[in-house]
């Protein structure tokens, strides 16, 4: 076979890995440069390997070159005496937070989330570099094509270097400051795994992959009040995973789910974790979570408590309104009895033009087996 | 988080033209890109502008202001959640509209006095 084609096939189906294999050693260099070194090692293979043939074992080969570029950028900056030697030596000496985590995976995770991306620009940086997801998956998940996906990561690594980002060993103040942006991408690695049936199996431990990274940081210097109140709404959801769908693969409205599928014990951790988060301050981790220990809570579609419910995502529907809050508002004042306010909420969305035609909306409808009144 | 208001700025004279039908059938699945906002919590609201109305100022009412005939008329906008400027521009620029350059999108901080 080409050899040139051999390469292209180990960088698709390893330059995710070796990234996140360098960045838990590198990580301090920071994403851009190390998926630069990546880049460079890839480009001495194809002007190499073809003269040369195939190393005996491509990958190490590849790693060792990114270290050996790593060791020389740093021996390089210690020599001209740049501001990144003092952060070197300092990295050295201070207790930072990078010592303190013992899960690589969670640095990393940290570090996508630059400020100035999207959201699902880092979700999907997160599924690259801190789950190593292969491209493919990531591509097949978001429905668009591996290319996309690998033109999405190469823009994100121009953008980060025509920014500027310092090589540096982030100081504690910009970690915590990142931590609400951390929360979200957890979060949202969260309903990636939650919100349809997975028949990847990748996919599938996406929710305790989502628990696992925020035990992490619960575990860590930096977790907070609302990384407890995240993980008790991650822990009520994942407690009934099982009965939101039908051997089809087909989802079951929450009127129709078997809640003797329901896991009491993550119910009962779920709810010690509700209880370690309370503060003055409240998140809408924090509103989510009692909403769904509410459901949890009723044995039955009947026995839920819709007035409590209404009352909390009345708070939310102020702190943080948005249309996902006010479906469910909706939804939850219709079984409350209050059908004009449950209409209008109702209508307000319907008259949208993009609202209307929103299949996470209607996914809301489904669940709630409420499409007689919505449509 | 705070909010941003994503202005829709597009060339009004062409799509003045147009009939609704093929205004929004020329124009990339915006719902798709909403979606994605509305999941990860970043959208509030918004909404396509119809290209007609009025020019008022203190002494005059005109049916044919400078948005009619400007290029960069503002056409729709959307409301979003965002964690600062950067993020809101990175996201502006996510828009399908944007990205195949029939539309500019104003990235403006909204006055919020509660948050």
């Amino acid at each position: 076979m080409d050899v040139r084609r051999e390469i292209e096939g180990i960088y698709k189906e390893s330059h995710g890995h070796l990234t996140t294999v360098l960045m838990q050693k590198f990580g301090f260099l920071g994403l851009a440069t190390v998926e630069d070194l990546v880049q460079e090692a890839f480009a001495k293979a194809m002007e190499q390997w073809p003269r040369k043939g195939l190393p005996k074992n491509p990958s190490g080969w590849l790693y060792q070159c990114c270290r050996n570029s790593a060791i020389d950028l740093i021996n390089r900056s210690r020599k001209n005496g740049e501001y990144f030697d003092d952060q070197l030596g300092e990295a050295e000496n201070r207790q930072t937070f990078e010592n303190q985590i013992k899960d690589g995976r969670l640095k990393t995770l940290f570090d996508c989330c630059y400020p100035n991306l999207t959201p699902k620009t880092r979700i999907v940086l997160a599924l690259k570099y801190v789950l190593d997801f292969r491209t493919e998956t990531i591509a097949q998940h978001f429905g668009i094509s591996g290319d996309a996906v690998e033109k999405m990561l190469y823009r994100t690594r121009q953008k980060l270097k025509s920014e500027d980002i310092p090589l540096d060993n982030l100081p504690d103040e910009v970690y915590k400051k990142r931590l609400p942006s951390v929360h979200k991408a957890i979060y949202l690695l969260f309903t990636e795994g939650w919100k349809e049936f997975q028949a990847d199996e990748r996919l599938q431990g996406l929710c305790e992959e989502a628990l696992l990274l925020n035990t992490e940081l619960i575990h860590s210097s930096l977790g907070d009040t609302d990384t407890l109140a995240l993980q008790a709404l991650m822990l009520f959801n994942i407690a009934r995973l099982e009965s939101r769908f039908d051997a089809e693969g087909k989802q079951i409205s929450i009127e129709h789910q078997n809640r003797e599928l329901w896991d009491r014990q993550l119910i009962k951790l779920g709810h010690n974790h509700l209880e370690l988060s309370e503060s003055n301050h409240l998140s809408s981790y924090h509103l989510e979570a009692v909403i769904a220990y509410k459901h949890c809570l009723a044995s039955s579609f009947f026995d839920i408590d819709w007035e409590s419910i209404c009352r909390y995502y009345k708070v939310l529907s102020k702190i943080h309104p948005n249309p996902f809050v006010e479906i469910n508002y909706a939804i939850a004042l219709y079984h409350a009895g209050d059908m004009i306010q449950a209409h209008k909420r109702f209508d307000n969305l319907k008259n949208n033009r993009y609202l209307n035609s929103s299949k996470l909306l209607k996914k809301a409808i489904v669940e709630f087996n409420m499409k007689t009144i919505f449509s | 988080m705070k909010k941003f208001m994503l202005i829709v700025r597009e060339d009004l004279e062409k799509i003045g033209k147009m009939t609704d039908e093929e205004r929004f059938a020329s124009s990339p699945n915006m719902v798709e890109w909403i979606d994605g906002l509305i999941e990860s919590g970043n959208y509030i609201t918004g909404t396509p502008l119809l290209i007609e109305g009025r020019y008022v100022g203190k002494d005059y009412v005109q049916s044919d202001g400078p948005f009619i005939e400007s290029n960069e008329g503002i056409s729709g906008f959307d409301l979003i959640w965002a964690e600062n400027l950067e993020q809101a521009t990175a996201i502006a620029q996510s828009c399908p509209m944007v990205m195949i350059g029939m539309a500019i999108r104003e990235v403006r901080p909204v006055i919020d006095m509660l948050t």
